[in-house]
């Protein structure tokens, strides 16, 4: 768990959250019509969720670092039979297969190392109402004054 | 040289980019200056003072030291086409193994921290020594060069200024 030493200041957290919500939201085959943030809403939706705030991984000598964000592409709707269940899943791990080929475009100072899947797609949830949440999750890696 | 005070603010430690080691990638008359140890996570410099201590028959201790051997390691130095350091480095040793340019290297020490802000002081070895330790790493990894430098020839004191651009100028 990293310290208050190693956090990624605020300003730059939130830019580079907002800059990975833009760049998913370039994907052609989302299942929504949009990718939101921490919310899904009723019915189908797709969203992402900061399982860790940034952070820096490594500090370089001559004052530049390395940093990683964690989050997690979660996709909700109502499948009805095993078959839609499974689609869910195709549909996160292709989602995933094209981030994993593309980069964002991230702030000023930021270049983008890579964004890796640190898993594939699972069922995360069930609700009362039939709906079910999967979610796949990500590691992306990026450098600052480098 | 009379001496120096710190720039930065008293009570707070100086932060580590404040010591940057540069190699010139220009020529000896018209100097361009490219820092080393990019994406290096830890590296000092090391002084061998090659100190001896003698007691004499009174029961003293004195102690003499020797004008010190300057070195210092960095690593792993992962390779970049950005990093003229690097590029220059990789061209003497791995390419054309020429191992009297190695050891007549140009380097420069700037003490961001040490003098006045804007031309803090800094010091020349222009014929310093660096020896490319390694080359390689591990699968799914980067490459990485290793580098030890050891500073030499004549010392030449004086300031360093740094441009908008990042351009480094010493002045003697």
């Amino acid at each position: 768990m990293p310290n208050n030493e190693t956090l990624i200041i605020a300003p730059e957290a939130e830019q580079v959250e907002r800059a990975v919500r833009a760049w998913l939201n370039t994907y052609s085959e989302k299942p929504a019509r949009m990718v939101d943030v921490e919310y899904l809403g009723d019915g189908t939706g797709l969203t992402i969720s900061t399982v860790q705030a940034a952070y820096k991984t490594r500090q370089f000598i001559l004052g530049g670092y390395q940093a990683q964000y964690q989050f997690s592409l979660l996709y909700q709707t109502v499948p009805t039979t095993a078959n839609e269940r499974l689609e869910m899943d195709e549909i996160l791990n292709n989602y995933a297969s094209w981030i994993e080929a593309t980069k964002p475009e991230l702030p000023a100072k930021c270049s983008f190392i890579k964004c890796t899947r640190n898993t594939n797609a699972a069922l995360l949830g069930r609700d009362a109402d039939g709906s079910e949440v999967h979610q796949i999750m990500f590691t992306l890696l990026y450098e600052v004054n480098v | 040289m009379a001496d120096l005070t710190f720039n930065t603010q008293g009570g707070q430690t100086v932060a580590r980019e404040l010591l940057i080691a540069y190699l010139n990638t220009g020529t000896a008359s018209t100097p361009v200056w490219s820092p080393l140890g990019k994406r290096v996570e830890d590296s000092s410099t090391e002084f061998d003072w090659d100190s001896e201590t003698k007691r004499d028959i009174l029961g003293a201790t004195y102690g003499t030291l020797k004008k010190p051997v300057i070195s210092q390691t960095f690593d792993p130095c992962e390779l970049d086409g950005d990093d003229a350091a690097q590029v220059k480095l990789w061209n003497l040793a791995v390419k054309d193994q020429d191992a009297q340019a190695l050891a007549a290297q140009d380097v420069l020490i700037v003490h961001f921290y040490a003098g006045e802000s804007a031309t803090p002081f800094a010091e020349r070895y222009p014929s310093s020594m660096i020896e490319i330790t390694g080359l390689g790493g591990e699968g799914g990894g980067t490459v990485g060069m290793p580098i030890t430098v050891t500073y030499g020839g004549t010392r030449a004191t004086g300031t360093a200024s740094k441009a908008q651009d990042g351009t480094i100028t010493f002045t003697a």
